[in-house]
């Protein structure tokens, strides 16, 4: 930790918020909030008292598992790498694997509220995971049980394999 | 700052969420375009043309998929193997002749079958890469000619696997690959091939994965490749090392296993001075080409128990 004190210098401001469509703040952490690319993006244009971020694609309900997840990456990445540099054996990325299988083991609404909003801020590797949890769920089902499963009314007209 | 979007939403309160998050919501339709067609790329060409069918908003949504995946195992589930080979090549044949002008990026075949198929596998190829493809991936299937895979057009990345390698009348293959920048040969059955020569004035990553004790047994191998940042070894060695011109490697990750048959083994020296011989020809073969690597990572039987002692000698 290098918490500076040096009264020169402005020390810098370690947290950002986070604010859900539906108005709630959440303070994160600065490298936390980093892991969005679109926050990334927009953070050196910023002004520096200017920390608020509105996300208005993200319902606080989504927005404490994004930043669970962001978390959970940061501080494991930090573990691994020091790991790498002691040389010591470490099972990190196996045992983020797991987490990562368990936090994106939700029902199919959630599934797509955590989709949309890696998607919105750009989270590549929360996407990859959604996305691939999708197509698994497609995977090895019929159209019918893909239909109920994600609520697709069949609106076609004709349906060319029904006669068969 | 904030940030683009609806914010129509953003007045509602926690008490109704439940009411907002619409149970009998269609969300998996709603998505935008690019997120359905990264879902579909993960899914093979089966399961996403029957997404056609399931409601309007899906009929058409297959005809321009980017990441074409046609599978073997997709179609294993029922009827016999034959019955099964058929209807998968009328299917390519058919999502190739359906599907619209869209550029192909990755063309990932992975098929079991024949000789007399390697017609239709040039022209499944063909198309690819008329579309532009980047990614080709070949499995399994029957290879003619050197000409089906040393492509020209977008191809950057050429990843063989399981394919019985095809060499001219002397039992020679010339890989020349003019704009290929990665390319993995994995599994592949060298059958007998006494000269396998790769040539790529682009090629960047090279990856050789022999796990098959008799696959690439007395064949040699020959590189040229001026910007190669990157050579992966695994498994089994070839029978010698030509590696021309590696100046520009980073990278060589070498994990050797040696084959070494009756042949090779001389009466009157015992077994284990023959094999250190040998092993030394080989590995120090490996290694004179790869001098100019700037990062070396050397594992396998080979190294641990006749290399290194005779390389300390």
């Amino acid at each position: 930790m290098k918490d500076s004190f040096n009264p020169s210098i402005e020390p810098p401001k370690k947290t950002v918020t986070l604010v859900s469509s539906d108005g709630y703040d959440f303070e994160v952490e600065e490298e936390v909030a980093l892991e969005s690319q679109v926050i990334k993006d927009g953070f050196e244009d910023k002004a520096v008292d200017d920390r608020e971020y509105l996300l208005f694609n993200v319902h606080s309900d989504t927005l404490e598992l994004i930043i669970k997840y962001c978390e959970k990456h940061v501080s494991s990445r930090k573990s691994i790498s020091a790991a790498a540099a002691s040389s010591s054996s470490s099972n990190g990325e196996e045992a983020l694997k797991e987490w990562d299988e368990h936090f994106i083991s939700v029902d199919t609404n959630t599934l797509y509220d955590i989709l949309m909003a890696a998607d919105y801020l750009n989270i590549k590797s929360l996407l990859d995971l959604a996305i691939q949890k999708v197509a698994d769920t497609i995977h090895g089902r019929s159209p019918e049980q893909i239909r109920k499963k994600f609520n697709i009314e069949n609106d076609s007209i004709i349906d060319p394999w029904a006669s068969e | 700052m904030a940030m683009e979007g609806n914010s129509s939403s953003s007045s509602c309160s926690a008490a109704n969420k439940k009411v907002m998050t619409k149970k009998d919501e269609e969300r998996l339709s709603c998505l935008h375009e690019p997120l359905i067609y990264h879902i579909l790329s993960f899914l093979d060409m089966k399961e996403v043309v029957q997404t056609s069918i399931l409601s309007k908003r899906w009929r058409n949504i297959w005809r321009s998929v980017r990441i074409l995946n046609f599978h073997e195992y997709a179609w294993t589930n029922d009827g016999t193997l034959d019955i099964n080979k058929r209807k998968l090549k009328f299917f390519i044949d058919t999502v190739l002749l359906l599907r619209d002008g869209s550029d192909i990026d990755k063309f990932d075949l992975n098929f079991c079958t024949h000789c007399g198929d390697c017609g239709r596998i040039d022209r499944w190829i063909a198309y690819a890469v008329k579309r532009r493809v980047q990614v080709l991936t070949l499995a399994s299937v029957p290879i003619s000619s050197p000409k089906s895979i040393c492509l020209s057009g977008g191809v950057n990345t050429l990843d063989l696997a399981a394919i019985i390698l095809p060499g001219d009348k002397n039992r020679n293959l010339s890989l020349d690959l003019p704009i290929v920048e990665n390319l993995i040969i994995a599994s592949c059955d060298h059958d007998g091939l006494n000269i396998l020569r790769i040539s790529g004035p682009k090629l960047k990553y090279l990856r050789l994965d022999n796990a098959f004790q008799d696959f690439n047994r007395g064949t040699s191998i020959k590189i040229n490749a001026p910007n190669l940042i990157s050579l992966k070894c695994n498994g089994y060695t070839y029978e010698d090392y030509t590696l021309e011109n590696l100046s520009a490697l980073v990278t060589a990750d070498i994990d050797t296993m040696i084959d070494c048959d009756d042949e090779d083994l001389n009466e009157d020296e015992d077994e284990e001075t023959t094999l250190k011989k040998l092993v030394g020809m080989r590995l120090s073969g490996i290694l004179k080409g790869i001098t100019n690597a700037k990062s070396l990572t050397l594992s396998g039987h080979g190294f641990q128990v006749c290399f290194l002692p005779l390389l300390l000698q």
